[in-house]
This record gives C-alpha cells, structure tokens and sequence, in this order.
C-alpha cells in the first residue's frame, strides 16, 4: 500500500540513502510497537501456546493437542451459539440499514437546521454504555411494571415476558443493539449520500424521475461501497455483542441470549480449566478476523484507487 | 503556528507529567490503597476477598476484620468487597495470575475446588480443637474425603415459603395456614387471584435456568427419591417419570399465571414479596433478614413456612441447605497467618459470631454447637417467630448440596425451564437432559472422580 | 452517469405542468408535514430512553416499576440525584473516570499520530512489516486475550492502579489507521518547502501536521474518551480498590447490590451519562462532519 506512494526522489537515491528516516521513524514507531507488543501481541502468542494445554491454575499444565479445539468444534453449545450470533445479526443489521437509510434520505432532505437536530438526535445513543443501556432497557422490559407492558395493557394485549420469554429475549436484547447502534450507521450513511454528485439528481429531475426511482437508481448504486463496509462492520460488531445479554440477561432464559463472545466468558469464568475459552475464542477470531481482514483488504485497495 | 506549538509542548509535557503520575499510582500491593499500607506497617498482609451480602452481613464482616487486626500487631488483614456482579471473572483471573487471595468465602460444593488443588488443607494449619464444635451437617459441606478444606460459617436453608396473610385474609384464605402440597397451592392461587390487581402475582418461585438449577435439587429428590445421575455417577438416572410431574408442576404455575411468565427480580432476593408484588414467595431463609432491613412495614404480616412439596409431606428432603465456608488459597505465602485469622473470626469466641446471627434476625443456622446455643440463648430469638420455623421445621429436613459437576444441575434446570416455556414434552426435556448429563459423565470421567471422593 | 440512461421515464410526467399551479402548495405544505413527523419519530426513538432515565430517576423506589403504571412520577422528588451526589464514592468513581480518561485520550493521540506520521510520510526498513503487524492486531478480539493480557497486567505489577486502565488500550491500530489515511492526504509540496527551510522531519511533524490534525484528533480522541468512559470488564477484572472504581463498574455493582432501588440506580445512570453527552455536544460539530473520514474515506 504504501509502494504506491514511495516518492520518486527517494528511489531515485542511491541504495545507502532509501532509508534517510530511520532512527526518526523507529522513534516514533517505538511507544505504539512495544505497547501492543506487551498488552496485545504477546498475550496473543500466549493464549495461542495456552489453548494447546489443559491449563490449570495450582497444578501443572498438561499438553493436550488440539483437544480444546475438537471439543469446542464438536460442542453442540458452541454451534448453537454461534447460529444464535448469526439469529442475532439477522435481526439488527437489516433494521439498522434500512432504519438509517431511511433516516439518512430524511436528513438529506430537510433543511439544514433540522438536519443538524437530527443527526445529533440519533447519535447520543451511540456514545451511552452497554452497562447503562442494559440498566435502561431492563425497566422498560419490567415484567409488571415497565411501560412497554404498560402500553399492550392500554391495547387491551396481555404483557408480555421479555427477557424472561424465550422466543422473545433475543429481540429484547437486538433493540437496545439497534438503538446502540443506529447512530454511526445514519451519519456514515449521509456522508455517502453526500457524497453523491447534484447533478445526478439533478438530471433525474430534468427527467421527472419520483424519489423511488432515484433512489432505486442513483443513491443505491452510488452507496455500494458504503453499504458494503456498513455490512460488514455491522456484521463484525452484532455478532461480538457481549455486554447487552451479560448484564440483561447473563445468557438466559434457556441459553436463548448467550451469543458466542458471552459463552465464551461464561466459560471462562465458569470452567476450571480455561483453554477450551481460548480455544473458542481463537476460533472465533480466525472466522471473523479474517472475513473482516479480506474485506478491509479489498476496501483499502480499492481506496488507493481513487 | 508557533501558538500552536506551545500548545501542542503543553499538552506533551502535561502528558508526562500524567506518566510521572501513572507509575507513582503504580507501586503498593495490589487491592491496597496507600492508607491500609500504612496501617499494615511491617505486619505480615493477608488478603481476604468476600461478596457483598445484605447489610448486617456486610458490617460483621468489616467488623470482624477490624477486630481482628486490632487483636494483635503480627498479622493484618486486608479485606476487599467484590461486587457480585465480578467475583467471578476476577476470581478466575486472580488464580489464573497466580494472585488470588489467600482467604476467601465459597459457597457450594468443595470438592471440584479440591480436585484441582484450589485449597489448602487445614488441619495441620489449626488445632483439631477448632473443629470439635462443628455440627455434622456443617462438617460434610466443609470436608472432602476426611479432610477439612473449609472452616463453615453458616448454614442456611434455600427454600422456605413465606406467605402474605393480608392478602390470604383478603381471598378468603385462613391466614394462618400456608398451603403444604402442590394441590393446595393451586387451590390457594385460584383463591387468591380474583384479589389480585394487574401486575400482582399469586406466588414467585424461582424460574430462570440457573437458578431453577440449584434451586430444584431437593425438589427433584423428593419426587423421584434419587437424583438424576446414579449414586456411582456412572449412568444418568434422569428420565424417571417422576420427573416429568415435577416438570408439570411448573408448567402448571406458569401456564395458569400463577408465577409471573419472567423473574421481577434477581435469583436471590426477596423484594418482590416485599413490595406487595406476590401473594407468596419462594426464597432461602435469607429473604427474612432482607425483609426486616428492607421492608419493615411488611414483616408484621409475612408468615414463614415450610416450603411446598409434591404431597405435602413436610418431613423428608425439603431443601438443600446453602452455606459459605472459608478457604485458603493453594497458592498462599501466609498460611499460618491466614489460619490465624480463621480461627480467630470463625473458630474462636462465640461473641465474634454471635452479632451475625442476630443481626441477621436468626435466619441462618450457626455451623458451631456452642454458637447455636449462645445464638437459641439470645432474648431476640423469642421475637423473631421465624427463627423457630426455620431451626426447628425446616433445617432437620435438608439435604446436601448435590457433589456432582455444576453442570448436571443446568441440564435439570434446562429441562425444565423448557418445558414449562416452550413447546417440549416433559419427557422429550428429560431425555435431552438425559443425554447431556450422559455427555458429562463421560468428558469429565464422573465415575473416576467420584471414585476418589471417598464416602 | 450510466444510472442516468438508464433511467426509466417517469410515471408521474403528466402532473409535472401542474406544478406551478396553486395546487402544488398543498403537497408541499403536506411533504413537509410528513417529514417533520418522520424526523420526530426516529427523534423520539432515539431519545426516548435517555428521558425515561432521567424521569425515572426522579421517582421513588418503588415507583418506578409499578403497577399500575405511572408515566411521571407522583411527586417530582430530587432526592435520587442529591442522596447520589453526596455519596463519596460516586463522586469519586465519577473523578477518577474524568482523569483516566483524559489521560487515555491524550496518551492514545501522541502515541497514535506518531506511529500514524512514521506510516505516511517516513521512509525505514521494516516498514512494511511492521504495518502489517501493527494492523493485524485491529482483528484480535479482546476476548481472544482477556485473560492473558490480565496475567501480563499482573506481571507488570499493575493491578488495581490507573496505569491498568489507561495503557493497555491507549494503542490502537484502528486510530493509526485513521490518522495515516487523513496525513496521506496532506500535499507532499507543503512539507518539501517546510524541508526546504531546515524544519528537518520532527519540525514537519510538528509544525504542519499537528496542527493540521485537528479533524482527525477529535474524532480520535472522543472516540477513545468515550471506549474509556464505557468501558466495564476490563476494569472490573483490574480493579478492586474503591478508591479506583471506574463509574460503569460502580452503577453495575450498584445494580446487583441495591437491586430494589431503582430510582437511584436511573439517578446514577443519568449522571453517569451527561458527562460523555457533554463532551459530545461541544464536540458534535466536528464529529458529525469527520464521521465520514471514520467510515469510508
């Protein structure tokens, strides 16, 4: 990536002089190197060594193979709670793009004054925590006394158990996803929708174009790059959703919420031997390290483009 | 451009200035602040985590610390409050850095911690005088295979009915007696409910997986006379069709809305009865104390039972009974110190735990024969009414916490919570939970673990 | 431009000569009704719960879930919010948030910008080694190393102190990448003149990237203020000294000790919040205008 932007006079120079900044370089490379070399790398290569034993913390480690690995891969939890990480995404990442698309044409459309309220309106939720998230929308679900039952009793419907239903707990968790979520999705949005040239719009006008049939056929397919990395972001951050079923509902009722990064801290804090966690969470790292890394790949390139 | 050179200088040297900062804070012990330091002084430290009870608890546990290091000048003890919330990531990741306190309380079973070589065996670390006092029930929860491994401080039990007799007199109910049997609670309920408003319940049990888990063991013994893995842990006993009523039951409560379709609060608390939430509520002995100290105005009218069972016989497995004890930690320097410390606040004088029993309105059952003495002695026993339901009709018909793995207990409650949910045969839930509780025996070789338990 | 070709001639043309006529001002008074209302709503979605919190606390303990249900409280009672001013401890965790994260945020925007120059515009052996280790590192999920990075943490004798709090995350390869993309984008021809004049490379850093960086660092640093402000299992796994309680560590250990009060724990909530909806409405500006630098270009 970087060749790319080499300057022409330094390879120019002579083979002694390509380096001219290296001390300078090394020096400001230093702090960031050796700080995630000791707080990220090592402790990476560290749980990469331990997932190979059964470590125990009073007795000695005994080297176990990939033991942890075929038992976290044969372990019907572990698959169950991945295929509830990807039940998960399916019920927050459509309404978080659709939402903010639909938020975003809004914003674009309405004077500047309004627009201003409104992005900064969608955005505060994004900058409130999990833990007071979680504390908000456990009164809302309160079984007898939160106010979304009180609304169905005003319709005459019977409350509902939200964190305590199974068939409803994961959506009750999705919402407050959503709701945590929405913000940097609608601004990145808008930026892309700013992004696009006037005149397109312009010259559809001059056709008589409605706004479906714009959005159908300039705003989309002028959005693909920003959807596209929308997606994948999304995807990345809904499935490692954590926080929300911790404190909402620490994975229950009947491992209805426990989505893979939260059965693998249960594990975790649960299991007298901990390299079956670090070994579901190695393998959970390589699935979503790479799709995420194979996408950056591709937007990055394609960045360097233009 | 050069202002904002000399700002970004600022900012630099106000960084510095906050490393400088960072490593000051840096030094002293961990889970000290700089004001014990001084107060330890050359004092050999012990560390002693414990969880946050209710508030009498918390003040004898502050006490007892502040007692002890005021008892002598060899020794400090340096307590720390974990929230519950955090006891147990930070307690795995204490001993998986090798810096987990050297005493800490436990409750449940011993033996996993045991096998694993968690604890440090006390009888050479205390005279076999500290133990004579103990009670049986309490030396079974406090010993593996002969050994003591844990110095008890209480016993208490997980389920007792408490009952409302405002809203029983209201429904037309005698408010003296609490109904026995699971008939009689469905009679009760269908009294009770016309007198209910929206958002009031009959009864709350306990209903979600985990603690469904723990809480339903006795349960589970009483209906079927066994537990669902055989006694050598070699085959799950899990599918007996006695199970399946137990199952029933609480479809039973859930499906007529006897309890509320989702808990209206944690496991282990009390409020909801409380707050006039429930007609009636099933909770450990410990609800009584959260009671007094939280909700005063409701004590006058809250009745004290035992809990209810399948049919109605109240002399056999009513309840498991909970307990803590303390160990010490495998990896200590201080174990002669930290012993020291035990037998001080646990083993000693009968006055250092005399004022957590009363303060806790006499619903724990001392694990010492001369503290429940001292304890039955004390003129507040005689006006907590309760205190005599619990020592007298509950604690005689306890059984054990269950020795098995954690997980045997989340198979049960899974299966239940199953099917009193969603749309699972009681006995198709039994099966599964069958085959889990098959798995387990297998992955953590049950039988050869249980072999080495002894009797 | 192919979108425009492709473009399908529009249905609606037969109305399009109306447009000037009087008629057209019912539609558009009616448009603009419609949006406002639609901006309404995804406005009240979004703030809906931070008010619910904020009323919440102002209602007794046992109001605030209660049947019958009551949206505002019987009496408007401040004491939630005075009882949690005064309790020393939430102030203190509030404090001690303050510092560790303003500490972190200036920590993360040397250490990141610098290593974000080096990457742009220096020229060093390894470099390209060092880049794609530096980046690999943005797709190690904490989880992976929890535990691991705990018993390093351990070693340094960090435990229970700020230094636990603040180093660990202050770099990251996702800000360097941030801040490389924007310098990457700084005409060579600037710096080549400041080169000329003898500023040499730290001059050029310092005079004209730095100040330069201003779009780039707020998004930076409110990002990093805001991951340190919320963070909650690392500190409650590093910390155990009230003294040192990160405030979201604090509400959650509220939260399953004093279960019952809840109208205190919202009281909490909402001013544990304000400070982080503080820093962002002074922010908001910048942030909202550099969003799209974080996302995609």
């Amino acid at each position: 990536m970087a060749r790319g932007r080499t300057p022409t006079y330094q390879v120019a120079n002579s083979n002694k002089k390509r380096y001219p900044d290296n001390v300078m370089a090394y020096v400001m490379i230093a702090p960031i190197v050796i700080m995630l070399g000791i707080f990220v790398i090592y402790p990476a290569i560290q749980a990469t060594v331990l997932s190979f034993y059964d470590w125990s913390f009073y007795e000695e480690s005994e080297f176990v193979g990939v033991k942890n690995f075929t038992d976290v891969l044969t372990d019907p939890k572990f698959r169950a709670s991945i295929l509830l990480g990807l039940q998960f995404v399916a019920m927050t990442l459509p309404i978080q793009l659709i939402g903010a698309f639909l938020f975003a044409s809004l914003a674009t459309a309405v004077n500047r004054r309004f627009a201003d309220v409104l992005k900064v309106s969608i955005y505060i939720p994004t900058i409130i925590s999990g833990v007071i998230t979680s504390v908000i929308f456990t009164i809302i679900y309160d079984y007898s006394g939160g106010i979304l039952n009180a609304v169905l009793g005003s319709l005459d419907l019977p409350g509902q158990a939200w964190l305590g239903d199974p068939k409803l707990a994961l959506a009750a968790i999705a919402a407050p996803a959503v709701w945590l979520g929405m913000g940097l999705t609608c601004l990145i949005m808008i930026a892309g929708m700013l992004d696009i040239p006037a005149s397109f719009y312009e010259s559809a006008d001059v056709e008589g174009a409605n706004w479906w049939q714009k959005t159908i056929y300039i705003t989309i397919p002028q959005l693909k790059n920003v959807l596209l990395y929308l997606i994948i972001t999304g995807f990345v951050a809904s499935i490692q959703q954590f926080e929300l079923p911790l404190i909402m509902t620490s994975g229950g009722p009947m491992s209805s919420t426990e989505l893979p990064n939260l059965f693998i801290f249960n594990h975790f804090r649960g299991d007298p031997y901990v390299g079956y966690s670090i070994a579901a969470a190695l393998l959970l790292f390589v699935v979503l390290g790479s799709v995420s890394a194979l996408i950056f790949r591709v937007l990055n390139s394609e960045k360097l483009v233009d | 451009m050069t202002t904002t050179t000399r700002r970004r200088l600022g900012a630099g040297t106000a960084l510095l200035a906050s490393v400088a900062l960072l490593a000051a804070c840096g030094s002293g012990t961990p889970g000290q602040s700089a004001d014990e330091d001084a107060e330890a002084g050359d004092r050999e430290v012990v560390e002693f985590w414990h969880h946050t009870f209710t508030t009498p608890e918390n003040e004898w546990y502050e006490q007892v610390v502040e007692d002890f290091n005021a008892s002598q000048d060899e020794i400090f003890v340096n307590s720390t409050v974990v929230p519950g919330d955090a006891w147990d990531e930070k307690m795995t990741a204490a001993q998986a850095a090798g810096t987990a306190p050297d005493v800490y309380p436990v409750p449940g079973r011993l033996n996993d911690g045991v096998r694993l070589g968690s604890y440090l065996a006390l009888d050479d670390l205390m005279p076999a005088e500290a133990f004579e006092q103990v009670t049986d029930s309490a030396a079974e929860i406090s010993q593996v295979d002969g050994t003591w491994y844990g110095y008890p401080l209480l016993l208490e039990p997980q389920r007792v009915l408490y009952w409302n007799k405002d809203i029983f007199a209201e429904a037309g109910l005698d408010p003296e007696t609490p109904p026995t049997s699971w008939d009689e609670l469905y009679e009760a309920c269908e009294q009770i409910q016309p007198v209910l408003s929206d958002g009031q319940f009959c009864i709350e049990t306990f209903s979600d997986q985990d603690t469904l888990a723990w809480s339903t063991v006795a349960e589970q013994m009483h209906v079927a006379g066994h537990l669902p893995i055989s006694e050598d842990w070699t085959t799950a006993e899990a599918t007996d069709p006695a199970y399946e009523e137990l199952i029933e039951h609480y479809t039973t409560l859930y499906d007529e809305g006897y309890i509320p379709r989702q808990s209206l609060a944690a496991g282990n608390s009390a409020a909801p009865f409380g707050e006039g939430e429930v007609a009636m509520i099933t909770q450990g002995s410990w609800g009584m104390s959260e009671l007094v100290a939280d909700y005063p105005e409701v004590v006058e009218s809250t009745g004290v039972a035992p809990t209810v069972t399948s049919d109605g016989n109240q002399t056999e497995t009513l309840t498991t009974v909970g307990n803590f004890k303390w160990v010490i930690d495998a990896n200590t320097e201080n174990a002669e110190a930290t012993a020291a410390f035990i037998e001080f606040a646990l083993a000693g004088d009968t006055d250092v735990l005399l004022p957590f029993f009363v303060n806790t309105q006499f619903t724990k059952a001392p694990a010492r024969e001369d503290v429940a003495e001292a304890v039955n002695a004390d003129p507040g026993a005689a006006e907590a009414p309760w205190a005599q339901v619990i020592t007298e009709d509950v604690v005689p018909y306890t059984i054990g916490e269950p020795l098995y793995p954690w997980d045997v207990n989340v198979a049960m409650g899974l299966a239940i919570q199953q099917s009193m949910m969603g749309d699972v045969a009681p006995a198709d839930a039994l099966a599964e939970a069958n085959a889990t509780i098959e798995q387990i025996i297998e992955r953590e070789d049950l039988p050869t673990n249980r072999e080495e338990l002894g009797d | 431009m192919t979108q425009n070709a492709t473009l399908t001639p529009p249905t609606s043309g037969g109305l399009a000569p109306d447009t000037d006529t009087p008629r057209r001002r019912p539609r558009r008074w009616l448009a603009g009704t419609l949006k406002a209302i639609a901006g309404m709503f995804f406005v009240v979605l979004a703030l809906f719960p931070l008010a619910w919190m904020v009323i919440a606390g102002f209602k007794t303990k046992t109001e605030v879930v209660r049947t019958p249900f009551q949206f505002f409280p019987e009496v408007w009672n401040t004491e939630n919010y005075t009882q949690i001013l005064a309790d020393p401890v939430f102030l203190r965790s509030l404090g001690v948030t303050a510092l560790g994260a303003v500490l972190f945020t200036l920590l993360s925007l040397t250490v990141n910008s610098m290593a974000a120059y080096a990457f742009a515009r220096l020229e060093f052996q390894l470099k390209r080694t060092l880049w794609v280790v530096v980046i690999t590192t943005m797709f190690i999920p904490g989880m992976t190393i929890l535990l691991t990075s705990f018993i390093m943490v351990t070693k340094l004798q960090m435990l229970d102190t700020l230094a636990v709090l603040v180093l660990p995350g202050a770099a990251a390869a996702i800000h360097v990448f941030f801040i490389r993309q924007f310098y990457l984008n700084v005409p060579r021809s600037l710096e080549e003149a400041a080169l000329i004049d003898g500023c040499g490379r730290w001059g050029v850093y310092l005079r004209i990237f730095l100040p330069m960086s201003k779009a780039p660092f707020v998004v930076v640093g409110v990002t990093s203020f805001l991951t340190f402000w919320n963070s909650y299992v690392w500190p409650i796994m590093t910390i155990t000294s009230p003294e040192l309680y990160q405030i979201q560590q604090y509400l959650a250990a509220f939260r399953s000790e004093r279960s019952s009060e809840l109208g205190m724990l919202m009281a909490g909530s909402a001013l544990a919040a304000a400070p982080v909806v503080l820093v962002f409405l002074v922010f908001q500006r910048q942030i909202i205008a550099n969003i799209k630098m974080a996302g995609l270009k």
